[in-house]
């Protein structure tokens, strides 16, 4: 009763052309990231990234309008480009092993554990980010550092 | 009756030989029952211990699931809200465009400016003006006139023929489907077909 339906417009869909307008703020680069290489660095976004996206939550929790936080979310894009060059310019190979077995094994990161552990390896050394899971009860190792977890199974490889 | 003596069925004089065994033989061998219950509750503690421990591991994979979606919401809702105004915007100025004939002071898609018609306290009023929302708080407007069928449109389902799937394609898609063989290659075995 709660499946999902996706809304079928038969007389087709509509497609806004106009750009952004000018007059509210000057354009910006849109981060173009597929939802794979998105879920890879979302660790290392959040740590790159606090202050940008605590300010720009805050202001999201003040008002749903979406007029209010626009200088907050470009700041927001403006950080995550930045950490994607970086990490184009230092990880680029790690980051692409790491995505693509994402992207055939359902983004599911109990799949892709070597690859996981290359990537933030590289990204630890040459950018000084941590991978951090909050909420881990006291005493436990994080997921994705156990040695011997019990959900392990060969990824499909990406073709 | 006569006192004959009986005729029975007896073992013959000096016992049967060490062949026979005629004997119940029913001895007291393998693990006790102490030990078979032992054993089947040591194995069944392992496994229910190796089950609660898988649960505890899927909801700490859980939690990094989730985290992982935390982390990417400001970017994808900074981006989502940059779309809005965008689209927001261009309504708004086509809206403008058509009633500029009608009424130049016509706030476009907006619930918090005065619309002719409503009256105070509800009532249906050509010369009252009245806002539908008195609140401070942002509301959304829920309806939208997109433009008519004159309009380009895209297909519905446009990504029919993608290559979204290419690694494990649609049934009713796989290359193998054409005119000849509308349900696909079907693979028979070499003997039905020499018959």
């Amino acid at each position: 009763m709660t499946t999902h339906r996706e809304a079928i417009f038969v007389n087709g869909l509509w497609v806004e052309k106009d750009p952004f307008p000018e007059d509210i703020a000057k354009p910006i680069d849109e981060v173009g990231l597929t939802s794979a290489p998105m879920e890879s660095m979302a660790f290392f976004f959040a740590q790159h990234c606090k202050d940008y996206t605590e300010d720009f939550m805050l202001c999201k929790n003040e008002s749903s309008d979406q007029t209010k936080c626009l200088k907050e979310g470009r700041k927001v894009t403006r950080c995550a480009m930045d950490l994607i060059s970086k990490l184009k310019a230092n990880c680029d190979k790690q980051w692409e092993q790491h995505w693509k077995c994402m992207d055939t094994n359902n983004h599911l990161l109990w799949l892709c554990r070597p690859q996981e552990k290359e990537f933030n390896d590289c990204v630890f050394n040459k950018l000084g980010l941590t991978k951090h899971i909050p909420g881990v009860p006291e005493g436990e190792t994080p997921v994705h550092l156990k040695e011997n977890p019990m959900f392990k199974r060969e990824p499909v490889p990406w073709k | 009756m006569s006192a004959q003596p009986s005729v029975q069925d007896m073992p013959p004089p000096g016992g049967f030989p060490q062949t026979i065994k005629y004997e119940r033989y029913l001895p007291k061998r393998g693990p006790s029952g102490v030990v078979l219950f032992g054993g089947m509750i040591a194995i069944m503690a392992y496994g229910w211990n190796e089950y609660f421990k898988s649960l505890t591991e899927k909801k700490e994979l859980h939690r990094e699931h989730q985290w992982m979606r935390i982390n990417i919401v400001p970017l994808l809702q900074a981006e989502t809200d940059r779309d809005y105004v965008r689209r927001a915007e261009a309504y708004k100025k086509r809206e403008k465009l058509i009633m500029q004939d009608a009424d130049p002071d016509w706030q476009p898609w907006d619930l918090k400016a005065p619309t002719r018609g409503i009256g105070k306290r509800g009532v249906f009023d050509l010369n009252q003006a009245e806002p539908v929302y008195h609140t401070e708080r942002h509301v959304m407007p829920k309806h939208l006139f997109v433009p008519g069928d004159d309009g380009e449109r895209l297909k519905s389902q446009w990504w029919r023929g993608s290559k979204m799937f290419h690694n494990n394609p649609r049934y009713h898609e796989r290359e193998d489907f054409t005119k000849e063989h509308p349900r696909g290659i079907q693979h028979t075995p070499d003997e039905i077909i020499s018959k």
